[in-house]
């Protein structure tokens, strides 16, 4: 059993590694037929800027940086999220309210918010996590409230008939009846954390040198040190695969796998 | 079938790349295409564009005119091959060559005022004053503003970088914008019309471009070897620029009528900003050399600048700060 379970992990070890060799030997073999390293620089020259970058410690701090960032905006619409959810439940009109809030303002791109969020909250981090929180709140709390609309009713009625209520009810069957739908509002909260930041700095560089991974790719991009921007992207990529299989995939693993929802 | 599926997927994505990098004839005598960006110091190209002048000079061969918002975004048309001619600052030119572009400058169209405007009340009178939260606000990183606040920087602070975290990425609207409404931004390295909105609005000048460079410094045409080597369609935009200087400077009322249509200003506000201090209209290149020997020693270029020629068609004549100060 242990024998198979360790050689099913080698084997998708091993994929992986076959998987990443053929991407940057086609990357490789696209920069040699094109021959233009400002446009499609040789996969040698991302890979060493990559580990420049590492090594002198400067792709780890703008990493911090942003994943800090994008933490506390996670934090904050987690808070507001879980905050307006309950009130919709417990507060049937609270429910319509939010329904309108979700429809006005979820295809808002955060990024449009953003002078409004200068002028309101000066430069800084301020206005990167208002626009952060914005892009958040509102597609996670959507997948809350879907959830909870998708609960059987016969759930509801079991949890009533022993005597649960309120508060109660919420805690211990809608939120365990609805953890696949919280957790695709997490999933698209994540990304869209990352591309609110992202560009945000980007297109303003609000946060002056001191920035996360927007502002590296935003002065690479200027200085067209292209091996050094697709190493930043690298890192980006790398950090997704790693918090969705670190994370996600972790507490689907707990939950919905363990209790039988999804297989 | 799912093999094939995914071998199918990886051609597929291969012959999307190829296509990618496949780049129409810029050669071709047909069409031009330029891009210019936005502002009086580009009011030669647009006079140009308004007049029909290219037109006349080239019948026959299609102007494909677009706008792009900065040296950086030139940089990558460029690049790529989708533009043949470009307007910029110098400092984005240097920086693409030096990574191994091969586009060069053809001639300079505009030496435009450029001043560090700090709020009345900031307590900033020179560098030193700037505060670690002040911000400073250029139009982007590595434009010719920038590069000038790090010559004043090694100048006045002994260290080109010194400001570097205070700086902040902004248009010039939205820096006018946080300059006024008592931000951290505390100053703006601006450009026309802005120097004289700001100065209508109390702000003052810490900064100018003399202070950083001796003189101001051009907005270049650039062009590829493509058109550099067409005789006929190098000279034909050459002279079609120095013919909408001229009249610039001749100050031809057509001329004014145009800059105030495109500016959205009126025609006294037109002849004043064409008279301020530090305002040239010509076709020589003011300060490239300065600006490639200070970039490169200070790690804004990898290599050592060769010289004006090793950046420039032939046909750029360098310019000579006595010459501009005579001019203005």
């Amino acid at each position: 059993m242990i024998d198979n379970k360790r050689s099913k992990r080698l084997k998708s070890l091993l994929y992986t590694v076959l998987g990443i060799g053929l991407v940057i030997g086609l990357w490789q073999l696209m920069a040699l037929l094109l021959d233009q390293p400002v446009i499609f620089p040789p996969a040698a020259s991302i890979l060493s800027s990559l580990w420049q970058g590492l090594t002198d410690g400067s792709l780890l701090l703008r990493t911090g940086y942003s994943l800090r960032l994008i933490l506390i905006g996670m934090g904050l619409s987690v808070l507001l999220a879980v905050l307006l959810s309950l009130l919709s439940m417990l507060i049937r009109p609270f429910a319509k309210l939010s329904h309108i809030l979700i429809s006005a303002l979820d295809p808002l791109p955060g990024i449009a918010l953003l002078p409004v969020a200068i002028l309101w909250f000066d430069l800084g981090e301020k206005p990167l996590l208002f626009v952060m929180v914005h892009s958040i709140l509102w597609p996670m709390l959507l997948n809350i409230l879907n959830g909870f609309a998708s609960v059987p009713v016969i759930y509801d009625e079991v949890g009533r008939s022993i005597g649960l209520k309120g508060f109660h009810l919420i805690r211990s069957v809608y939120v365990p009846a609805s953890i696949p739908s919280i957790l695709a509002g997490f999933r698209t909260g994540w990304s869209r954390a990352w591309r609110a930041l992202l560009s945000s700095e980007m297109v303003y560089g609000v946060i002056g040198n001191r920035g996360g991974l927007g502002w590296d790719i935003y002065s690479k991009k200027v200085y067209l040190d292209m091996p050094g921007m697709f190493a930043t992207l690298i890192v980006i990529m790398l950090i997704g695969i790693f918090i969705e299989k670190a994370l996600f995939d972790n507490i689907e693993r707990v939950t919905v796998k363990k209790w039988g929802m999804r297989i | 079938m799912k093999k094939v599926f995914v071998f199918l997927l990886i051609l597929s994505l291969c012959s999307l790349l190829t296509a990618c990098g496949e780049q129409e004839d810029p050669d071709s005598p047909a069409s031009l295409y330029l891009a210019v960006q936005y502002g009086m110091q580009y009011a030669p190209v647009y006079v140009m564009q308004e007049l029909g002048l290219l037109e006349e000079a080239l019948p026959g061969v299609e102007l494909q005119w677009s706008n792009l918002g900065g040296g950086s975004a030139m940089n990558e048309a460029l690049i790529s091959g989708s533009l043949d001619v470009a307007f910029m600052g110098i400092p984005p030119v240097l920086i693409a060559i030096d990574k191994g572009a091969d586009y060069r400058i053809s001639c300079g169209i505009c030496v435009p005022p450029a001043q560090l405007m700090v709020r009345a009340d900031s307590g900033i009178t020179q560098l030193s004053d700037i505060s670690e939260q002040q911000r400073i606000a250029v139009p982007s990183i590595t434009s010719i503003q920038h590069i000038m606040l790090a010559m004043a920087c090694q100048k006045q602070l002994g260290d080109a970088h010194a400001l570097d975290e205070n700086l902040v990425a902004m248009t010039n609207p939205d820096a006018y914008i946080a300059l006024s409404s008592g931000s951290q931004v505390a100053g703006h390295f601006a450009s026309m019309p802005y120097i004289a909105y700001e100065q209508a609005d109390g702000f003052v000048s810490i900064l100018d471009a003399e202070d950083c460079l001796g003189s101001g410094a051009s907005i270049v045409c650039v062009t590829t070897p493509e058109v550099a080597e067409n005789e006929q369609l190098h000279n034909a935009l050459l002279d079609c620029l120095q013919e909408a200087i001229s009249l610039i400077n001749a100050r031809d009322e057509q001329v004014l009528q145009i800059i105030a249509e495109r500016e959205h200003i009126t025609l006294e506000e037109v002849e004043t900003y064409l008279d301020w201090e530090g305002s040239l209209y010509a076709s020589e290149v003011y300060s490239l050399t300065e600006l490639g020997e200070f970039m490169a020693e200070y790690g804004y270029l990898s290599k050592d600048f060769a010289g004006f020629s090793s950046v420039t068609w032939e046909t750029a004549v360098e310019g000579q700060p006595s010459d501009a100060q005579d001019a203005e």
